[in-house]
């Protein structure tokens, strides 16, 4: 179809689709002209691998949003996954331990019982925990740390898909906005990651955990050569950077190849127009949720690999608004019906090199909210009008 | 995603909101960027990438000034590094351990040659540091320690003495004044934290009147504090004595049992010689008895030592004179001592 202008048609969209690139790129060559060790491969690595957790979240907030949605339940609920897996994992790694220790305690209590001394029993681990350690043991997942690894990640999961699954219902089933229905959830998930904790962290036990989340594959450059005493020390693609690749192109052949996909878009364009196309969009709507849980448990699974711990105060704090920002910046409408996932990798990437470029010239850590919010408002505003 | 349905001529005023938002998309970029560059200090210039290669680098990674003594800690350290020109810094602070593991790995792809931390948690930070420790960089870890011994050198303050020499206090005075109720205030979980609470329950052990009624973390901040003793005071009736461990939390306890009309009732153990806190023993408050000293000049103490390493290029021979584990040690401060720890010109 050709229109009187469709060459300019054709120009228009294509320069309105890479604008986010462009800047992207524009930004990259004026940071290395101001700091050339801003351009030093470990630099880009550390960029990329700072971002890659909330990439992962920006990936499945890009879904719930075209879809009409928002989520601003994904940090809360990231630290309460995360938090839950070291805790499980604990319980399974130092689980024979506990179930010792909980044992002589009803021994010595016996003891003093026996002697007529009566004060309450007191178990250094609760009932709750030396049952589940008990259960762990007998399967043959007690003792070891890469058993324990491994039920941390499905615990993980498993809460991260739960806490979407409520998301959802709630929002396709009881009707809430999802506005409201996650901020619920934000509050809620948030108070049961600090209860379970005391106020405190989730510290992994051992250190085989640690490396998901820190490792990654060698690259042909040197960072420090070899010494005497030890070995040249290679740059590493981290692993999560590849996780967060990775999940964005399945994300991206889900969105675009699958019927799934399909259905999200026409949900979040014009919803009552997809119920009369015979789209289950309650069904929809709670899929979407629980893709966003798995990949909030995703990034739960790295980012306490990475640090080892889970603070139950601290993690995912705010992470979402992070996550929104890389979405909007990436030119996903928050109205619905329409983005792309790469684009909003390349609003991740943005964040990630201006955050970057602010920690090289020093600006205070405080300033660097008032950058952020400066840039969505102009992403945005710029981004509507030239809609209009 | 299509937004022209077909059959739609598209003018020329709509070829223009093309190109402006094309150019929206690459301004927006941009002015993020320069709006950062702009928001840039004067006197603060860009980061030189030459660097004298005799210069020792320093990174020294800090908690963000968000309370009092994390105040006095990066007045401290830019105090010490402008003493020592010798070595180039780099000096960051972090509101939390996420961005904290992020300026340390931004400080390792700098090239620096040592690093002076004093961590936001001590768990999280384990990690980051073990993969600075393999790359060879001298690490000075002060107050908050790592959980594995990856530092070079380990500099706090004897918070065991700390604990136990406030709790000693406390337990006497209460014993003394025929008072049984308590409550402990805890900080942010870290190995000061811990070490502080574990010797103050030691000793409350061995006074078996005294009765523990709550123990909540106040994360050493004035605001979660308030709200911490206002929980403990609609629970409890009856509170004796406070046993707070930090001064900022003193402050927001305070103004609790300001707020509730219970000043009368009970007194008030804090720490870390804040001077309007001290001042307070000074003139025998009778809510705040004592302090415990906890001197956030300890930064300065790292990183002169971490310089001394470092210079002149000898760290090998000087480091195998270092003791690897540092304890500065604490006092009681009381009415009668008082004015020897009172500094009014200081920024804590």
């Amino acid at each position: 179809m050709s229109l009187s202008s469709g060459s300019n048609v054709h120009w228009g969209d294509r320069l309105t689709k890479f604008g986010p690139v462009v800047a992207l790129a524009l930004l990259v060559v004026v940071t290395g002209m101001l700091e050339s060790s801003f351009l030093r491969p470990e630099n880009l690595v550390n960029i990329l691998r700072q971002q890659s957790f909330v990439g992962i979240l920006a990936v499945g907030m890009t879904v719930v949003v075209i879809s009409g949605g928002i989520d601003l339940s994904v940090g809360a609920m990231m630290g309460l996954a995360g938090g839950v897996g070291i805790w499980v994992m604990n319980t399974a790694v130092g689980g024979a331990k506990m179930v010792a220790e909980n044992a002589a305690a009803r021994v010595r209590h016996a003891e003093d019982a026996a002697l007529g001394l009566t004060m309450p029993l007191e178990l250094p681990w609760s009932a709750g925990r030396e049952w589940l350690a008990g259960v762990f043991g007998q399967v043959g997942l007690g003792g070891s740390e890469v058993g324990g690894m491994f039920v941390a990640v499905v615990a993980t999961m498993g809460v991260a898909m739960l806490a979407g699954l409520c998301n959802g219902v709630l929002i396709a089933k009881g009707r809430l906005a999802p506005f409201i229905a996650t901020l619920g959830g934000l509050a809620a998930y948030r108070s049961l990651s600090l209860s379970l904790a005391d106020g405190g962290e989730f510290r992994a036990e051992g250190s085989v955990f640690a490396r998901i989340g820190t490792g990654g594959i060698d690259l042909p450059y040197v960072i420090r050569p070899a010494t005497e005493t030890a070995k040249a020390i290679y740059l590493q693609l981290p692993y999560p950077v590849i996780a967060m690749f990775v999940i964005a192109a399945v994300v991206a052949v889900v969105l675009n190849r699958t019927r799934f996909g399909r259905y999200v878009y026409a949900v979040g364009n014009n919803e009552r127009a997809a119920v009369y196309s015979a789209i289950n969009v309650d069904r929809v709507k709670i899929k979407v949720y629980v893709l966003m849980g798995a990949l909030v448990g995703l990034a739960a699974c790295l980012l306490s690999s990475r640090m080892n711990s889970v603070s139950s105060s601290t993690t995912g704090n705010l992470a979402e608004l992070d996550a929104i920002a890389a979405v909007v910046i990436g030119g996903t409408r928050m109205q619905g019906g329409s983005g792309r996932i790469w684009g909003t990798i390349v609003g991740v990437l943005m964040l990630g090199v201006i955050s970057n470029m602010l920690n090289f010239l020093d600006v205070s850590p405080y300033l660097q909210g008032l950058v952020k919010g400066l840039i969505i408002v102009a992403a945005v505003l710029l981004q509507s009008a030239g809609r209009k | 995603m299509g937004s022209i349905p077909p059959g739609t001529r598209k003018t020329e005023k709509s070829n223009m909101k093309n190109r402006r938002e094309f150019i929206g998309g690459v301004a927006s970029g941009v002015a993020g960027g320069v709006a950062g560059a702009a928001l840039v200090g004067p006197g603060v210039g860009v980061a030189s990438a030459q660097v004298d290669g005799k210069k020792p680098r320093i990174g020294v990674s800090v908690p963000a000034a968000n309370h009092g003594w994390t105040a006095g800690i990066t007045w401290w350290a830019r105090r010490a590094m402008a003493l020592n020109p010798g070595a180039e810094w780099i000096f960051t602070s972090a509101g939390g351990p996420e961005k904290q593991i992020a300026d340390i790995e931004d400080m390792m792809a700098k090239g620096v040659d040592a690093l002076v931390v004093l961590a936001t948690e001590s768990a999280p930070l384990t990690p980051v540091a073990e993969k600075a420790h393999q790359r060879g960089i001298y690490i000075v870890n002060v107050d908050r320690g790592f959980l594995k011994p990856v530092a070079d050198v380990f500099l706090e303050g004897d918070n065991k003495a700390f604990g136990r020499k406030s709790a000693e206090f406390v337990a006497e005075k209460m014993k003394k004044e025929g008072r049984t109720n308590l409550v402990v205030l805890e900080g942010i979980p870290s190995t000061v934290n811990t070490d502080r609470v574990e010797a103050a329950l030691e000793v409350f052990k061995g006074y078996p009147e005294i009765k523990i009624l709550g123990r909540q973390s106040g994360m050493w901040n004035r605001e979660k504090a308030l709200t911490v003793m206002q929980n403990f005071l609609s629970q409890h009736p009856k509170i004796d004595a406070v046993w707070a461990q930090d001064d900022d939390m003193l402050l927001g306890v305070r103004q609790a049992m300001k707020e509730a009309g219970r000043e009368k009732e009970m007194w008030v153990l804090g720490g870390a010689g804040m001077k309007d806190v001290v001042k307070m023993v000074m003139d025998n408050d009778p809510v705040v008895p004592a302090n415990i000293t906890y001197p956030p000049s300890m930064i300065a103490t790292g990183i002169h030592l971490c310089f001394s390493v470092l210079r002149d290029g000898k760290r090998k021979a000087v480091a195998q004179f270092m003791p690897r584990h540092l304890k500065i040690d604490v006092d009681l401060v009381t009415p009668e001592n008082a004015k020897d720890f009172y500094f009014p010109e200081s920024v804590y």
